[in-house]
């Protein structure tokens, strides 16, 4: 029975060390298990090129989002070839950006850059970006954002402002305009 | 005879003595075999208090707000690295859990408020006033949320260009149960709130540690029921 007692701290101190380690792992492997991210609810749900409006936020589906703002999402996946965005804006203020599958925001613009009230992105590997360079299809570089994305899937949003109550319904018209597509060679 | 016979038996009785008092005799005898238990019962300890310690740590850790790199300006608080490519595992993870879509650092700026400016965590039987300066920002919009991040009603927002501003621009915003006029906006039925204050497009995000205390709206509370 002493012994039993003498080595209940040795036991506890080993059970810490390892909750420390079993707590850092499940900090680290949370982007790739689990299920309820972003991209997952979405992406699913998503065909390839397909641009879905947000549901007025009531439903809870995106926590804190602004009910001012329409958002619209379309998935992406530039393993085989890079993705050409052009996403309208909306008379106020309007955004885009690329979210990685792991929920970090990889690239962000307002509407200031926007050519003719629209903005076009190409989302690229720098494998593409230098394929691109190299076969001279750089022409539309000062109508165009490209980006070198470090992650393969991910997700683009676009925010479209309505600052107006009654401004709302052309705000998410605006974002569900937004158009993904690959972009073919 | 007898030499040769005490001689083929010491060997024998060698033989069959050797293993009883041999290496697995402590497995076997009576008072040694109690200490296994504990080992094990130790053993079975560690992995429960370690398995235990680290699913709920890493469950804590996830699901309120990020732990690290909150900035605090005055009651409201924002997570600047969360709108770009340098954020903590945590922050990452807690984004990936909630299914959020942070606003980017290139979009704009986001900040929550769960307590007035003296402290108090924001109550819905409360009413409240915010306002006051604002950081410079082409747009903004501020909106009442439950601590779930859900909005209750039809009415949870004012966007900056449909607030009424005071003489000196500045705008002044009513939080509370009961309607009034003006600026209002309904608070939920029960509970605490959380207000969110987000800058569209502002040259302050940035670098949102350079923002004065001064130059965020106040949250002054007023009468409770």
């Amino acid at each position: 029975m002493r012994r039993l007692v003498g080595s209940l701290p040795i036991a506890l101190a080993a059970g810490l060390v390892l909750g420390g380690m079993t707590h850092l792992a499940i900090i680290l492997a949370m982007p790739t298990l689990a299920g309820n991210s972003a991209f997952d609810r979405h992406a699913a749900a998503l065909a390839p090129g397909e641009t879905r409006l947000l549901a007025e936020q009531d439903d809870g589906s995106v926590p804190f989002a602004d009910p001012a703002v329409a958002m619209a999402v379309c998935a992406f996946d530039i393993t085989d070839a890079p993705l050409r965005v052009e996403a309208p804006m909306p008379e106020g203020f309007g955004s885009l950006s690329v979210h990685g599958r792991d929920g970090t925001v990889l690239y962000s613009v307002t509407d200031r850059t926007a050519v003719d009230g629209v903005v076009t992105l190409i989302v690229m590997t720098r494998q593409q970006h230098d394929e691109a360079l190299a076969t001279g299809r750089g022409d539309g570089a000062g109508q165009e954002l490209r980006f070198v994305s470090p992650r393969m899937q991910g997700l683009v949003v676009v925010r479209a402002l309505a600052a107006y109550p009654s401004s709302l319904p052309e705000a998410r018209e605006r974002a569900a305009a937004m158009e993904c597509m690959g972009e073919a060679d | 005879m007898i030499t040769q016979t005490d001689a083929g038996k010491t060997p024998a009785r060698r033989l069959t003595r050797g293993p009883s008092a041999g290496w697995y005799a402590p497995l076997l005898s009576g008072p040694q075999s109690t200490r296994s238990v504990p080992v094990i019962l130790c053993i079975l300890a560690t992995f429960a208090i370690g398995a235990l310690t680290g699913v709920m740590s890493a469950d804590w850790a996830t699901s309120g707000r990020p732990p690290l790199g909150a900035l605090s300006i005055g009651s409201w608080v924002t997570w600047p690295a969360l709108g770009g490519r340098d954020v903590d595992p945590y922050a990452r993870a807690i984004t990936v859990r909630s299914g959020a879509l942070p606003l980017g650092t290139g979009e704009g700026l986001e900040f929550l408020a769960a307590r007035d400016d003296a402290g108090r965590p924001l109550e819905a039987s409360c009413s409240y006033m915010v306002g006051g300066a604002m950081p410079t920002a082409r747009a903004w919009t501020l909106t009442v949320y439950d601590t779930a991040g859900r909005t209750h009603g039809g009415r949870a927002g004012l966007t900056s260009a449909e607030v009424l501003r005071e003489p000196n621009g500045e705008a002044l915003i009513a939080l509370s149960r009961r309607a009034s006029p003006g600026n209002w906006l309904p608070l939920p039925p029960v509970g605490r709130f959380v207000l969110a204050l987000r800058l569209y497009d502002s040259p302050q995000s940035a670098d949102a540690a350079a923002i004065e205390p001064a130059a965020m709206p106040r949250i002054v509370r007023g009468d409770c029921t």
